[in-house]
């Protein structure tokens, strides 16, 4: 089992809690873009998330190109119920993760 | 601000590798595009926001290089390479002799060099002698008076500190062995601040008799003689007839004054009446100097009391000043430039062979272009082929690395072993942790050097020639023209090797040429150790002469002396020469060389008589004194009259015997045949009483007559010990053992990076003629004939080595400016050696263009033409 860091931790959470988009998870977490995305792409290059592009024409209608969205894998998943208790044994996981 | 954004992702993405590029900007500039629309961002919190594409493009970076796909590039790489046996081995022997040489070099220097000295805060060590500038001699011996006042009066120093070296028989139990000593002042090991391993240093009162008759073992006569006993401190050896106590031995790896000495005893006082003198020269001193104090402010601390000793004693220490050398200076000095030229010589070969590995490896990536290019064309970009192909040069400099250490390992024993009497400190060497640092960056920076020029000419190539080419083509005009500046610099920098070699070869050479002023071939030479009741003139006299004559008497001798100090055999003796009706010079005397010898010395030796008469039988106590004089002397001394039967007087003693000059004999190198020959006298042993050495000239091998001597000796006293028993083909060899040991390596290098050179000019014609083969049978179809091609190819072969000609002679005017020490009776820029060099190196180069040249005129037009 490969262990992910405190931040990543977060950014999964996030995911896992339906919150999709990169900015959102910013916003959510409380951490910097610059944090956020490298979360993202050593999730991704895991196996914990993976990435999609949103509808087009979805975008289209709103004038404004196609976000990319991550979702939890079923790995993403079994992994951050072990990162969730580590954390929680060291006592470290904020209410914010708890709640979201 | 929403621009600045903008440009910052776009920034950012440059950093993406390509594959990764176009989704990292969508990506970002949705986001952006998403918050300005629905978070009504202002400008600050967007560009905030866009700062992230930073961490994120570095992260992709990062990944790009993440220890799996390392590890798969790793993995195909060894795949590829064990594919082509032949050329992987190629590679890798070049490199590993070019590492190998490096690392074994490196080691050296830095054994010998770099290391600090094996002492106490060894920075503040020095060597001091006396700077004697009437006669222009900077590096004198002390006399005894003179370094009593120094180590009363000056401040600069906590220890100064002297020592004599000799040799003598030592007793242990009832066996007597012959031993190198070094006596020193009570101080001396407690200056180079090296704690005994058993037992303590010496106490001041030591210094006084009888209570001097202590002694300090080294580490290596310990364990040679003493069988390492634990015990050992305490127990009683003679050395000659007076027995003395063993206070310590001192831990492996201390060896000063030299690693020969096997034991320290204290210098008896030099306050006593035997050494208050200021005449005689024959301390060696060291010194430590103050913490705080440079070593500037010592020489001047020195230099004010020898001002005082100048106005006290003007007879003695006129112009008399002192010399002050770092310790470490002292001991490597003489080697520091060898060794750096040779360090460089290895560096120019590694160099030599990483531009060959990189025409090799150019040669594939030409042949591999089509892969390349279809990678290219399946998504791989620029970059992703470039750590590829940085990759296969890293796995094969490493390869190379680990095989050099290994050549290393067995090379550096080798050169502790041959260069063991010439370079102090060389037995030190060893591939340690910092040798292993030095190849893992020399192999890692091998590696870049070479990999990185193909990558960048074959990564940019574009996608359809290389489809379309495929093989055949090869890598372009960018890789051709590389591969044949790769050769020019090859052969430039192998030029200025060979012609630096050829230098040193020459100076050997010229040494060789050098008459020593006496034959070498059939003679033995034995040194002699006599007990000290041999006290007299008549004992020594008598000793010497029954051997002489039993040694003549032996069938196959043809003749046989004794003189007390050989030619090549260290720092001779020498003596004070004044000559009757002249008027003493100013301060000391002039100094000349003395040698107390046999009757037969010169027929012996070979030395030619030129005037006169030499040494006979009946020069003896009752006679009167006589003296035989060289050529030198009476250059320098007697220029315009024959010295015979002019007086002179030898030594101090302004009351000493008149002696009458008898004769004048040919000069003799007695430091060597590099060596100018000093003014010498020389005088009967019947005269002057001396030990001596036996020198015996033979019919047929000397080394046969070794036990023969030997039982002669014992015969006639069986106390008496023979020792240094060698020829003096050997001793002669011996001196020029340096000479030869740099020419040896100068030369391998040489020969290597001409070899390499070779290679390198071979190969890039060898491929320009695969290359062309479609253009020469065009050629040939057209009507060109075999001569024709013959001169193109040798013809383009020529023009690129006359540049690395051009190159190398203009480097090499230069450069070997450096190395003038090496040489002798040879200027730098020696025309004869710079011509027969250009000579050979170009005729061996149009060689290499004429095999290739011959093969394309060998060439089927019909078939070149259907190549395609």
């Amino acid at each position: 089992m490969r262990y992910i860091t405190y931040p990543t931790t977060l950014v999964l959470h996030a995911i896992a809690n339906g919150v999709k988009y990169g900015f959102d998870i910013a916003d959510r977490t409380g951490l910097q873009t610059g944090t956020v995305y490298p979360s993202l792409r050593r999730l991704e290059s895991l196996g914990f998330v993976r990435s999609r592009w949103e509808d087009e024409k979805a975008a289209h209608r709103e004038q404004r190109p196609a976000r990319r969205y991550y979702e939890i894998t079923a790995a993403g998943t079994a992994a951050l119920d072990v990162a969730l208790q580590r954390f929680e044994n060291l006592g470290r996981l904020p209410s914010r993760a708890r709640n979201a | 601000m929403p621009n600045l954004s903008h440009r910052l992702i776009a920034l950012a993405a440059r950093l993406v590798p390509a594959s990764a590029r176009g989704e990292f900007r969508r990506e970002w500039e949705a986001e952006l595009a998403w918050e300005a629309r629905h978070g009504g961002a202002s400008g600050g919190r967007l560009l905030r926001r866009a700062a992230g594409a930073v961490p994120d493009a570095l992260a992709l970076v990062r990944q790009q290089w993440s220890a799996d796909m390392i590890r798969q590039d790793v993995r195909y790489a060894l795949r590829l390479l064990l594919h082509r046996p032949g050329f992987t081995l190629l590679v890798v022997l070049t490199l590993a002799a070019g590492i190998g040489a490096n690392t074994a070099m490196f080691s050296v220097v830095d054994a010998v060099l770099l290391r600090p000295l094996p002492f106490k805060d060894p920075s503040r060590l020095v060597r001091v002698w006396e700077n004697d500038r009437l006669n222009h001699k900077p590096r004198y011996n002390v006399a005894p008076a003179n370094f009593r006042d120094w180590q009363e009066r000056t401040h600069a120093f906590e220890h100064l500190a002297a020592f004599m070296t000799g040799s003598t028989e030592m007793t242990i139990e009832s066996e007597t062995i012959h031993l190198e000593e070094a006596a020193v002042t009570t101080n001396f090991l407690d200056a180079l601040g090296v704690p005994p391993l058993l037992g303590r240093t010496f106490t001041p009162d030591e210094k006084t008799r009888p209570r001097n008759r202590v002694l300090i073992l080294s580490h290596t006569a310990w364990l040679n003689w003493f069988e390492a006993d634990p015990n050992v401190v305490g127990r009683t050896v003679r050395l000659g007839e007076t027995p003395f106590r063993i206070v310590g031995v001192m831990p492996r790896g201390f060896a000063y004054p030299d690693r020969e000495i096997d034991y320290w005893r204290p210098l008896p006082d030099p306050l006593g009446p035997d050494f208050d003198m200021r005449a005689v020269h024959f301390l060696s001193v060291i010194g430590r100097i103050r913490s705080g104090v440079t070593i500037e402010q010592a020489f001047a601390d020195l230099e004010t009391v020898n001002a005082e000793l100048q106005k006290q004693y003007p007879r003695t220490n006129d112009q008399r000043g002192s010399t002050v050398v770092p310790l470490r200076e002292s001991i490597v000095g003489d080697v520091r430039q060898p060794l750096y030229v040779l360090a460089a010589a290895v560096l120019l070969v590694l160099l030599i062979g990483c531009g060959n590995v990189a025409n090799l490896l150019l040669v594939q990536a030409g042949s591999r272009r089509r892969e390349l290019a279809v990678r290219t064309a399946l998504g791989a970009d620029r970059f992703r082929i470039i750590r590829q192909l940085v990759v296969e040069g890293l796995v094969l400099a490493i390869a190379g690395g680990a095989a050099g250490v290994l050549l290393a390992v067995w090379t550096t024993r080798l050169l502790a072993r041959v260069a063991a009497d010439y370079v102090p400190r060389i037995t030190d060497v060893q591939v340690d942790a910092r040798v292993l640092a030095f190849a893992v960056v020399i192999s890692l920076g091998t590696g870049l050097l070479f990999a990185l020029a193909p990558a960048w000419t074959t990564s940019g190539n574009d996608v359809q020639n290389g489809l379309r080419d495929g093989v055949r083509a090869g890598a372009g005009r960018a890789a051709r023209r590389l591969r044949s500046t790769l050769a020019v610099a090859e052969f430039a920098a192998a030029i200025v090797l060979v012609i630096g070699a050829g230098l040193v070869v020459r100076s050997f050479w010229e040494v060789l040429r050098v008459s020593p002023g006496f034959s070498v071939d059939h003679v033995l030479t034995a040194d002699t150790s006599l007990p000290s009741r041999y006290d007299g003139v008549v004992s020594l006299h008598q000793f010497y002469s029954s051997v002489i004559d039993r040694v003549r008497a032996v069938p196959g001798v043809t003749g046989a002396a004794a003189v007390n100090n050989l030619p090549m055999a260290g720092p001779g003796w020498t003596t004070w020469l004044t000559i009757e009706h002249r008027p003493p010079p100013a301060g000391e005397p002039p100094e000349v060389g003395y040698r107390v010898a046999t009757p037969g010395y010169f027929e012996t030796m070979r030395i030619p008589l030129e005037e006169g008469r030499g040494l006979s039988d009946a020069d003896t106590t009752e006679s009167q004194r006589i003296a035989v004089v060289n050529r030198a002397l009476v250059r320098r001394f007697f220029p315009e009259q024959s010295p015979i039967g002019a007086r002179i007087r030898i030594g101090p003693n302004p009351n000493a015997e008149w002696r009458t000059i008898v004769g004048i004999v040919g000069d003799v190198h007695a430091d060597g045949p590099d060596t100018a020959a000093a003014p010498e006298l020389y005088v009967p042993n019947a005269q002057d009483p001396a030990q001596l050495t036996v020198v015996v000239r033979t019919a047929g091998d000397p080394g046969a007559l070794a036990s023969t001597l030997r039982g002669i000796v014992r015969s006639i006293d069986p106390a008496v010990a023979l020792y240094d028993v060698h020829t003096l083909d050997a001793l002669l060899s011996e001196h020029l053992a340096p000479r030869r040991f740099t020419m040896g390596l100068l030369g391998g290098f040489a020969a290597l990076a001409l070899g390499l050179a070779l290679l390198g000019i071979y190969g890039v014609m060898s491929y320009l003629v695969v290359q062309r083969t479609r253009e020469i049978g065009v050629r040939m179809a057209l009507g060109a004939r075999r001569g024709d091609i013959l001169r193109m190819v040798v013809g383009e072969g020529a023009r690129l080595a006359a540049i690395g000609l051009a190159l190398g002679v203009a480097a090499s005017l230069v450069l070997t400016r450096t190395a003038e020490s090496l040489l002798f009776n040879v200027t730098p820029t020696d025309p004869s050696t710079f011509v027969a060099v250009c000579a050979g190196v170009t005729a061996v180069a149009l060689l290499a263009c004429y095999l290739p040249a011959r093969r394309a005129a060998g060439v089927n037009p019909l078939d070149a033409i259907r190549i395609e």
